[in-house]
């Protein structure tokens, strides 16, 4: 039972870490560890002394419920916005609302694979497109974005129209989804909608030359480490407590002097 | 637990190499024309959580780190700085210059230009500004917003060549080579000459040098984040040991 909390406990921290490794990557949303007890199980005593009725199948009996230990019932995204800051960079693109940029991340057996990320750190590829920093290409309502050489001379206006020279040539696909549980997280600061839940934004604005940050919490995960440090040391003596009995048990009890 | 030290080792190294970016934009803070540099980071591979031994939910899948996704450039335009010294050079608006040394042709927007012995416009690291012959009489230069460069001699004024900028279809075809020289790969774009001036195309100014594209104060505060999320990342390799080494004593 200690062992499969200090087992649990072990996922918990390496989720943690992951957490403060991404603590500086734009966009990334932390993941939530949800810790349940296994169902309860029924202990019933087979033949004790004071269970000698012989109408009991085997001279059973129900003693109560106990729980077996500790599982990892989920880990689930916590979608809130992170920090913004400013950079001044023209490939830098923040969203201002629930929404997430479209980008087209081509997966074995669907090449037209369309992922959501809210990771606005953009570039412009070898090849001219707008594309993430992991080298997705973000998607616009037409299909990819291709800007050339345009870094320095293009504009993303509030409602995500990309203008170069002042000109529209396309606008920021941009997506909302009312049950966010539908997003399921990927490699790369990339969402994958596995339940096609995804709706056209229209509360999301856009904002050029700033980044979100991350969300993680330097406050919460250092509480998170403490938290599930002094946990799993506890499972430890609980173990050890548990090891000192059974050694009583093998080394004194019925032992001949 | 190997996994949490593995991710805050990840989480380290992206942090140290945010540290050299940032250290070498820092470096170059001098540096006519120079570009910033910056890491950009993105997470590193979710997989399913392999839950041994007991019942898991097989759709719960965890992180492995950060990763550096790129270090990108940004070409954005530096503030404009007064030398008053007549042969520094600044591009206000768009365009490279193309400089040649032994045959290889450079792109750059440090306008720091000497005069050689045989009358040609070099940068300090000994590339060429082609097309620029001056008389060695020359006293006084003279280069217009255009880019005409004309001389004042003895004999009088005289036209000594034409300063050409230079532009290229996708930005990313730039390379860095070191000594503030970029290098254009041909396949992934093409090099389009200009004048200066014309439509498109910066104006030469003068007595001017491009002071880098970065922002101090913005370079120092990611100097101090890189730095705590680095503490950070090591508080959490040093509680992953602490675990590792509960479970180590286990049995003593």
């Amino acid at each position: 039972m200690a062992a499969s909390g200090m087992d649990v406990l072990q996922t918990c921290i390496d989720g943690t870490a992951n957490d403060i490794s991404n603590a500086t990557t734009p966009g990334y949303k932390k993941d939530t560890y949800l810790i349940k007890s296994f169902p309860e199980m029924l202990l019933i005593e087979k033949g004790g002394p004071q269970n000698k009725n012989p109408l009991l199948p085997q001279h059973t009996r129900k003693i109560g419920t106990t729980s077996i230990g500790a599982r990892l019932a989920e880990i689930s995204t916590d979608f809130t916005t992170g920090s913004v800051q400013e950079t001044g960079n023209k490939t830098d693109i923040f969203l201002s609302g629930p929404g997430f940029f479209a980008v087209n991340a081509p997966a074995q057996g669907d090449p037209g694979r369309v992922c959501y990320t809210r990771n606005g750190a953009f570039k412009i590829d070898e090849n001219g497109y707008l594309a993430t920093a992991g080298g997705y290409r973000v998607l616009g309502e037409n299909g990819e974005i291709l800007l050339g050489n345009s870094e320095l001379k293009f504009d993303v206006t509030s409602d995500g129209s990309v203008m170069v020279d002042g000109v529209r040539v396309e606008k920021l696909q941009l997506a909302e989804f009312s049950n966010l549980n539908s997003l399921y997280k990927e490699t790369d600061d990339l969402f994958v909608d596995r339940e096609g839940a995804a709706e056209t934004a229209s509360n999301t604005s856009v904002k050029q030359g700033f980044l979100e940050g991350s969300n993680v919490n330097p406050v919460d995960e250092m509480v998170n480490l403490i938290t599930v440090t002094r946990a799993y040391e506890a499972n430890q003596r609980l173990i050890q407590s548990q090891d000192e009995m059974l050694s009583k048990a093998v080394n004194q009890v019925g032992s001949l002097r | 637990m190997l996994k949490a030290l593995s991710s805050s080792a990840c989480g380290m190294n992206a942090q140290q190499l945010k540290v050299d970016t940032l250290a070498n934009n820092l470096t170059n803070i001098d540096t006519p024309g120079y570009k910033k540099l910056r890491a950009n980071f993105a997470e590193l591979i979710n997989q399913p959580v392999e839950y041994t031994g007991s019942p898991g939910n097989p759709d719960v899948t965890s992180g492995n780190g950060v990763r550096v996704a790129e270090v990108a450039k940004y070409f954005s335009p530096g503030d404009v700085i007064k030398t008053g010294r007549s042969l520094d050079l600044a591009v206000k608006g768009e365009g490279f210059f193309r400089v040649v040394r032994g045959g290889e042709e450079y792109y750059t927007r440090d306008g720091t230009f000497n005069l050689d012995e045989s009358g040609n416009l070099v940068t300090p690291n000994g590339c060429v500004l082609e097309g620029i012959r001056f008389n060695p009489d020359a006293n006084k230069i003279m280069i217009s917003a255009d880019g005409k460069v004309t001389a004042e001699g003895p004999q009088g004024v005289s036209e000594s060549g034409q300063i050409q900028l230079y532009k290229f279809t996708n930005l990313a075809g730039l390379k860095l080579e070191g000594e503030d020289l970029l290098s254009f790969d041909s396949e992934l774009g093409e090099v389009v000459p200009g004048v200066a001036a014309s439509p498109g195309y910066g104006t030469i100014m003068q007595g001017f040098l491009e002071a880098p594209n970065f922002s101090l104060v913005e370079e120092m505060t990611n100097l101090i984040e890189a730095q705590r999320a680095y503490g950070f990342n090591a508080r959490t390799m040093r509680t992953a040991d602490e675990m590792w080494g509960m479970a180590n004593n286990l049995r003593k």
